[in-house]
């Protein structure tokens, strides 16, 4: 038993890895350029457009830095381009022989360099940082500059003036962008071009909102935060070594974590799933038992037709019929009661039992029926199976009563295989119900992942299929342990 | 237990007989071929009383399929308005007269996909229009185009038409309004002489929109059984007989496709596909791999061990001979068994498919379930008719499946 165990979970990873392959296939033929959609939503919500504001000074703060492992000091005036001793001379704590302690913070300098500010501020282009030095200084008379391995820097706590105002043209040429780029973003009714009248000469002030052409989401910077501009060689391992570790990508269209989008579909699904199986058992169960002891009378055929019939109708129609049934002006005037599809608290149980019931029962039932009628016939069938064994005999010639003989001698048997079907019918149920959750709008795993798919968003929908195809895996193995606790006979060798 | 189909079937049975008659000195006439097939039928169709009615219903609806191919309502002229065909419309004169023969209530002579093309030729549509008399909306609306709230709004306006407020549906209001004209008042009519089951909200007759939805019904369902049925059979004969990593592989890939969800699967592939039957039966037929595949493997490898298969062994047969002489006649009976069973299951699961948009193009039976929803509280008719009509389809195979395994395999009782 433990051996066959063992081997049952060890060929769940082979087939595990194709179900995760068959979907990244799959979902990368999806046809409908998402990042297109994406694009356009953005473009629609106004959000590629990102507002930029003209910074007209700056608080200059400590130039800090925080020690990792394998930091001297040496190192450290190296990478700063500084002397040992500057670095002593700002730190108390430290002499030139300390050790420095992972984690810690020391100054480097008591200010910032000029030449940093400059290029943080985009005075000018980083290849002339003396010429935004020198604006600097000129700019900020009153302050007293130092000076630190030879260069200049502002003391900290002093509030530098970058620039008194600027124009798109100054901005153009520090950005490396074409003049035309900024006055195309800031087209009219933009904040810095609210009537029209803005050209790429006039002044604008510190504080002024405009959208900068170099921070827009465009195709390519989407497809880059999204991780698909890789080859699909590179994008298939980063996939699968994500998917081992449990690690799914957010949602392409909303950034919202997808097991979060899978976790919340689960609970509707499972209202859904075990309400249908509530009344698939306790229609079939007695309903099939019945059938088995009034075995080619009347009785039995009546059922058995009923079954068949209810294996062949399709859930969805049975639900839609029944929608025409309660519906007001259906066949009964002002209708049996009102479905509540819109209604959030109707959705759970815990919130709203009127609701739950109003909304749940109908496509419970319709889904129930068909899963009823399957598991009523293997009943029966298995049932008449036993019945026919010795043992039964046996326990009808001590004169045990019918109700003893079935419910303590046959019926454990029989229900070995009813377990099997029941098994792989949960399974079906909870991912196999999209078509009654869309019919009663509920937002389940179903009706979540048809809107996934025409929104092509491939991770939401591979994190819930994955999910969906481990639970199909692990149901099965659970079915063939419990044959052999239930029927000791069984073996696994 | 059942009996078996007859004596014919069983050649020790027909030796004895043999014996017998030469004794006797009689002439003995054996059934063989297609007549011992008969006998098997016939003896099927008297011991099998709910299978003989599932071959009935599954005659029927191939007889009515097959008769609604062709123009005019085909051979059999039951698809009374064939509304599959695109009609060419060449002059103003052929478009004048489809519309004044709307108009006038000869809807018999007018299918809904002929007025669709006359309204998308906007140069004959308005000409023709004029002729006529009939304006623009109302054979927009006719064609399910316009909702019935905006059509009610553009009769206040422009006809200066008044609506009765007092009717509860903006149907019930444009069939008060409209009663003389034919293209409002074709919409959603409940079964009468002229539409036996009524029309739906394009105004196409119920009826022959329900023969022809059985033959996608039917094509699909056979030949994605028939292709996935023949996949599995060559897959389990494969696996069965060479058994190792051949099996191990096989088998671990059609695990992978069996845990996906089957309508998630489907989902899967007709969103990256082509809305055609090919691409439906296709992805059909790949779930019907899998539990073929494990019916066949489990009867192959049975057989494997049987002494006429070593006898074969022995005397040098190869793999590939004994394959198809000695293994694959011998599982003919399971082979019949799952298809008549699979092709239920897969009717089903296309009317599921089509009723979420994602199946053909064609009439199908889940759509016209699906277009039916939403009217179904003053016209449940297109809802019903087609469900019914499914229902009654898949009853037919599924007991004949039923009966076809108590007869030919009983070890296959409780596989589904």
């Amino acid at each position: 038993m433990q051996k066959y165990l063992i081997r049952r979970i060890i060929l769940v990873i082979p087939t595990l890895w194709l179900v995760i392959s068959i979907l990244f296939l799959v979902l990368n033929a999806l046809p409908g350029d998402y990042v297109t959609i994406k694009l356009a939503n953005l473009e629609a919500s106004g959000a590629t457009k990102i507002e930029a504001e003209i910074v007209g000074e700056v608080e200059v703060e400590r130039t800090l830095h925080r020690v990792v492992g394998g930091d001297t000091l040496d190192t450290l005036a190296l990478k700063y381009g500084v002397g040992v001793a500057d670095i002593v001379a700002n730190n108390r704590s430290l002499d030139a022989d300390s050790e420095l302690r992972p984690g810690s913070t020391i100054v480097i300098i008591d200010g910032q360099l000029l030449s940093s500010i400059s290029r943080t501020a985009r005075l000018a282009l980083p290849e002339n940082t003396e010429d935004g030095v020198a604006l600097l200084v000129e700019r900020n008379p009153d302050v007293e500059f130092g000076t630190f391995a030879g260069e200049l820097f502002a003391p900290a706590g002093v509030t530098l003036t970058l620039r008194e105002s600027t124009t798109l043209r100054e901005l153009a040429v520090v950005n490396r962008v074409g003049p035309d780029d900024y006055m195309n973003v800031n087209e009219e009714g933009t904040p810095a071009n609210e009537d029209g009248s803005l050209t790429i000469d006039t002044p604008l002030l510190p504080g002024q909102k405009f959208i900068s052409p170099t921070r827009e989401i465009t195709e390519a910077s989407i497809k880059n935060q999204l991780g698909i501009d890789k080859p699909l060689g590179t994008q298939y391992l980063e996939y699968l070594w994500d998917t081992i570790r449990f690690q799914f990508r957010p949602s392409f269209q909303t950034n919202e974590p997808s097991m979060d989008i899978f976790l919340r579909s689960l609970p509707r699904s499972l209202h859904l799933t075990v309400y249908a199986l509530i009344v698939a058992v306790v229609v079939a169960l007695p309903v099939g038992i019945l059938s088995a002891m009034r075995q080619d009378q009347w009785v039995d055929y009546a059922l058995r037709g009923f079954a068949i019939l209810a294996l062949a109708a399709p859930a969805f129609w049975i639900a839609t019929m029944m929608i025409f049934v309660v519906s007001p002006g259906g066949i009964f005037e002002g209708g049996l009661w009102s479905i509540p599809l819109t209604e959030e608290s109707a959705r759970s149980i815990f919130t709203s039992v009127d609701g739950f019931f109003a909304l749940y029962t109908i496509p419970a039932v319709a889904g129930g029926i068909a899963a009823g009628a399957g598991l009523m016939r293997i009943t029966r069938s298995e049932l008449l199976e036993v019945l026919r064994q010795d043992y039964v005999r046996t326990a009808w010639s001590k004169g045990l009563r019918e109700r003893s003989v079935i419910r303590r001698h046959a019926l454990r048997n029989a229900l070995v295989p009813v377990l099997s079907v029941f098994g792989l019918q949960l399974a079906a149920l909870v991912g196999g119900n999209i078509i009654l959750e869309i019919l009663f709008n509920i937002p389940g795993i179903g009706l979540m992942l048809i809107q996934r798919l025409y929104q092509a968003d491939i991770p939401v929908i591979q994190t819930a299929v994955f999910f969906l195809a481990l639970f199909v895996i692990i149901v099965n193995i659970v079915i063939d342990i419990s044959y052999a606790l239930i029927d000791p006979r069984i073996r696994y060798d | 237990m059942s009996q078996q189909p007859g004596a014919s079937q069983q050649p020790d049975q027909g030796q004895q007989l043999d014996e017998f008659a030469a004794a006797e000195g009689l002439q003995v006439d054996q059934a063989t071929g297609l007549r011992r097939w008969l006998v098997g039928f016939r003896q099927f169709m008297s011991s099998k009383r709910l299978g003989a009615a599932g071959v009935v219903i599954v005659v029927l609806w191939s007889v009515i399929a097959v008769g609604t191919v062709g123009d005019d309502g085909g051979w059999l002229g039951i698809g009374r308005y064939d509304s599959r065909d695109v009609f060419e419309i060449a002059s103003v004169s052929y478009a004048d007269d489809k519309l004044a023969n709307a108009l006038d209530g000869l809807s018999a002579d007018v299918s809904a996909s002929e007025l669709r093309a006359i309204v998308s030729d906007p140069d004959i549509f308005e000409e023709a229009a004029s002729n006529v008399g009939v304006e623009h909306e109302m054979v927009e609306y006719a064609l399910g185009r316009v909702e019935a709230g905006d059509l009610i709004d553009w009769l206040v306006r422009e006809q200066q038409i008044e609506i009765d407020d007092g009717v509860i549906s903006d149907h019930d209001r444009l069939l008060a309004a409209g009663t003389d004209n034919p293209l409002i008042t074709a919409s959603l009519l409940g079964p009468s002489g002229k539409h036996w089951f009524g029309t739906d909200r394009a105004g196409h007759d119920l009826f022959s929109r329900v023969t022809e939805g059985a033959r996608l019904s039917l094509y699909i369902g056979f030949f994605a059984t028939l292709i996935g049925v023949a996949a599995g059979t060559v897959t389990g004969l494969v696996s069965g007989s060479l058994g190792g990593s051949v099996d191990l592989i096989i088998n671990r890939i059609l695990d992978a496709v069996q845990s996906f969800p089957p309508i998630a699967f489907l989902l899967l592939i007709a969103s990256i596909t082509d809305p055609s039957a090919l691409w439906v039966t296709l992805s059909l037929s790949v779930l019907g791999i899998a539990p073929t595949n494990r019916i066949v493997r489990g009867s192959v490898i049975q057989i494997r061990e049987m002494p006429y298969v070593e006898a074969a062994r022995t005397i040098g047969a190869t793999s590939s001979r004994i394959m198809s002489f000695h293994i694959l006649p011998n599982i003919f009976a399971p082979l019949i068994v799952i298809f008549s069973i699979t092709i239920g299951a897969f009717i089903l699961a296309e009317a599921a498919l089509s009723f979420l948009g994602l199946g053909t193009l064609d009439v199908s039976w889940g759509k016209m379930i699906a277009d039916g929803r939403q009217f179904i509280v003053y016209s449940p008719w297109t809802s019903l008719w087609a469900g019914l009509a499914l229902t009654s389809l898949v009853f037919g195979f599924n007991v004949l499946g039923d009966a076809l395994r108590d007869v030919l395999d009983p070890r296959l009782r409780g596989s589904r």
